[in-house]
């Protein structure tokens, strides 16, 4: 990376992907509370509260739907991976939305009377021992709390600190407040009976989503290797012909321990790293090798492949593993090195690529 | 930079076939946006046809049956006396103005709320409660007409004839109850007609406050036996809460 021109242009992706998004939030929203309105007939009367609070809690939908479809899609079709790249400034709008669609409710429906509008959020349904009439609210306010969690850790700095193991696990709660959401959805809007054109959205969000996961899911079972879990610790793990691995590219390995190591291929030598990326554990072996040092797919960070450290004046360091080749086929010590260990690459001399 | 093609780092430029790809991304992304809108935002329903009818002045006696309600004045054309509903400011019941007039003819000052036959009075402060040079009416106790199943939804009497729509449906629920617990009045709303009236004021078996475990029933379709009473023109429904079952 050279340091000099990478934070302008850097700033101006960014700036693209906020712009975009907020002009999303915004034609949604103007259109919603403003131009339907008048292209209703004269008699069709809807408070402007209740507009605003469905106008804000579908496009909150909408958006979390899209945002937990881009990372399978990103696996599917590389070319996906720029809408990844700042999916946590996604998130963060995603839930400042819902906040809107939930401080409307509360100023609504839980406003003008004499207890509190949050005790009330609590206190004025208590039918939680039935399915009909169930206070779906609470759904929505678990939800929330979840997303306000996710986007209070958001910053690096709550990576680092937490590390990337809990960070990620604390992240894939994300996938029980879309869950929420849809139990929010189906006990509460949707039990009028009267709004299909929520019951359709809500129908293909939840099939987008599972249908994507489900997709990638098996995609990247095909792409990783599995090497035979009976072998010894220390023994040499056969991970396949050195030609299925492409000049410049990686391939996944999942060692018997249950991590994953990626082998790339560069200038007729191959090199072993983790697969993880020491940024937010992006995938390594989805990346790819630019001027001689691996990029990682989601945000760009790279790293030498001889020793795993990032170029300085960067510090990430990743684990190493040792290789070798026999008749053709790669053999991987599956006992990672200390990070930013440097191993000998092995050459591809004479081998048929 | 010797970047592969649709290679996207964030730093590096970004290669001409995926940046049209990201222009086309971009492009359908904010056409799906207008299009969205629209869909979701015309689907939203008018639920209930209940409106505020501006300011009004009605002059009456006001009772506890058990909510507040004010019996007009019988005129030539309506010799059986209107009956009015009497609600106070947001959520929160008129039963304390009302009580300190009950009995007395007044004139009441308020927003009309009005859906149907229901017809309801907003009066959110005591002044607005003034007392009215008229002979006091004879007006009976309400008379029993007969006993009844009644297959219908509990509201609040607030929201049901317009003062927040859509006043009826589960998504209203916690609202409901929220207006029913500040005694706002809770109503009936009955599948079909009752003596021609589809709302009926609701009460407890000895025309008391509905019990609470009314609040596990409200937005939803119930049925409850109990005996139907008129005061004027208004159907109350001394509810016997032990018959009550879903539907
Ligand atoms: C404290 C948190 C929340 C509360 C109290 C709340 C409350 C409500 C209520 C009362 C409704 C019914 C509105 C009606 O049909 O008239 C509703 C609907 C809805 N909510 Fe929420 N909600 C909360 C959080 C969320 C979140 C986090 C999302 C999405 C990310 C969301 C998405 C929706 C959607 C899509 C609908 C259906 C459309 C609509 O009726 O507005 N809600 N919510
Ligand atoms: C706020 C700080 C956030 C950061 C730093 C962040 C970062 C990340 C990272 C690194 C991942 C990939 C996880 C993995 O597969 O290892 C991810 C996934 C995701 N995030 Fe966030 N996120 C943040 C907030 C949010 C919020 C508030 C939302 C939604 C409202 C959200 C929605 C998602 C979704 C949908 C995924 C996809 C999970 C998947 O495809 O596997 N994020 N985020
Ligand atoms: S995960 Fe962010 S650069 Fe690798």
């Amino acid at each position: 990376m050279s340091a000099g021109y990478v934070p302008v242009i850097w700033f101006r992706t960014k700036l693209i992907y906020d712009a975009v998004l907020i002009a999303w939030v915004g034609i949604y929203i103007l259109t919603f509370v403003r131009l339907v309105p008048m292209l209703q007939p004269a008699g069709v009367d809807v408070d402007d509260a209740i507009r605003r609070m469905h106008a804000f809690g579908t496009c909150a939908f909408l958006m979390l739907s899209f945002v937990l479809c881009i990372g399978p899609l990103a696996r599917l079709d590389k070319r996906w991976l720029p809408l990844l790249y700042n999916r946590r400034h996604f998130g963060v709008i995603t839930c400042a939305v819902a906040l809107a669609h939930a401080w409307h409710v509360l100023g609504w429906y839980f406003a003008y009377s004499n207890i509190d509008p949050y005790v009330a959020l609590l206190a004025s349904n208590t039918s939680y021992f039935q399915l009909a009439g169930f206070p779906f609210e609470i759904f929505g306010l678990l939800a929330l709390a979840i997303m306000c969690l996710l986007a209070a850790t958001s910053h690096d700095f709550w990576l680092a600190f937490l590390k990337p193991a809990l960070w990620k696990g604390l992240h894939m709660l994300i996938y029980a407040a879309y869950g929420l959401i849809v139990a929010h959805i189906a006990f509460g809007a949707l039990q009028t009976g009267k709004y299909p054109a929520l019951a359709i959205l809500t129908a293909f969000s939840v099939s987008a989503v599972t249908g994507l996961h489900l997709a990638a899911a098996w995609t990247t079972h095909k792409d990783v290797l599995e090497t035979s879990t009976n072998a010894a610790p220390a023994e040499w793990i056969a991970a396949g012909p050195v030609n299925a691995i492409t000049d410049n590219r990686g391939r996944v390995v999942r060692l018997p321990d249950g991590q994953n190591a990626a082998i790339f291929r560069h200038d007729d030598k191959l090199y072993a790293l983790d697969n993880a990326c020491a940024h937010q554990a992006g995938p390594l072996g989805e990346g790819c090798v630019i001027d001689g040092v691996l990029t990682c797919p989601w945000h760009g960070y790279q790293y030498r492949l001889a020793d795993g450290c990032a170029p300085p004046p960067f510090t990430e360091k990743l684990s190493t593993y040792r290789l070798k080749l026999q008749d053709g086929v790669i053999f991987i010590d599956p006992r990672a090195n200390a990070p930013g260990t440097p191993v000998e690459p092995v050459r591809i001399k004479g081998v048929d690529a | 930079m010797s970047s592969p093609p649709e290679f996207f780092t964030g730093y590096g430029e970004v290669p001409p076939a995926l940046s049209r790809f990201l222009v086309k991304v971009i492009v359908g992304l904010l056409a799906s946006s207008f299009v969205l809108a629209l869909m979701l935002g015309l689907g939203v329903q008018d639920r209930g046809d209940g409106r505020y009818s501006g300011e009004i002045r009605a002059t009456g006696v006001l009772f506890n049956l058990p909510y507040p309600v004010l019996r007009l004045l019988p005129t030539a054309a309506d010799p059986q006396g209107h009956t009015m509903l009497v609600a106070g400011g947001g959520k929160i019941g008129a039963g304390d103005i009302a009580d300190k007039a009950k009995g007395r003819v007044v004139e009441l000052r308020g927003f009309g709320l009005k859906r149907g036959t229901l017809d309801m009075i907003v009066v959110d402060e005591e002044s607005q409660v003034q007392p009215a040079a008229a002979p006091l009416p004879l007006f009976g106790a309400p008379v029993l007409i007969g006993r009844y199943l009644i297959a219908g939804e509990i509201c609040d009497g607030k929201c049901y004839p317009g003062g927040m729509r859509p006043g009826t449906g589960l998504a209203h629920k916690a609202c409901a109850n929220l207006c029913i617990i500040g005694r706002q009045p809770a109503i009936f709303a009955a599948q079909s007609p009752i003596e021609g009236q589809s709302f009926l004021l609701l009460a407890n078996k000895d025309g008391a406050l509905p019990p609470p475990v009314l609040y596990d029933h409200t937005a939803l379709p119930v049925e409850i036996e109990g005996e139907v009473m008129r005061a004027g023109d208004l159907l109350i429904f001394h509810a016997d809460w032990s018959t009550l079952r879903k539907q």
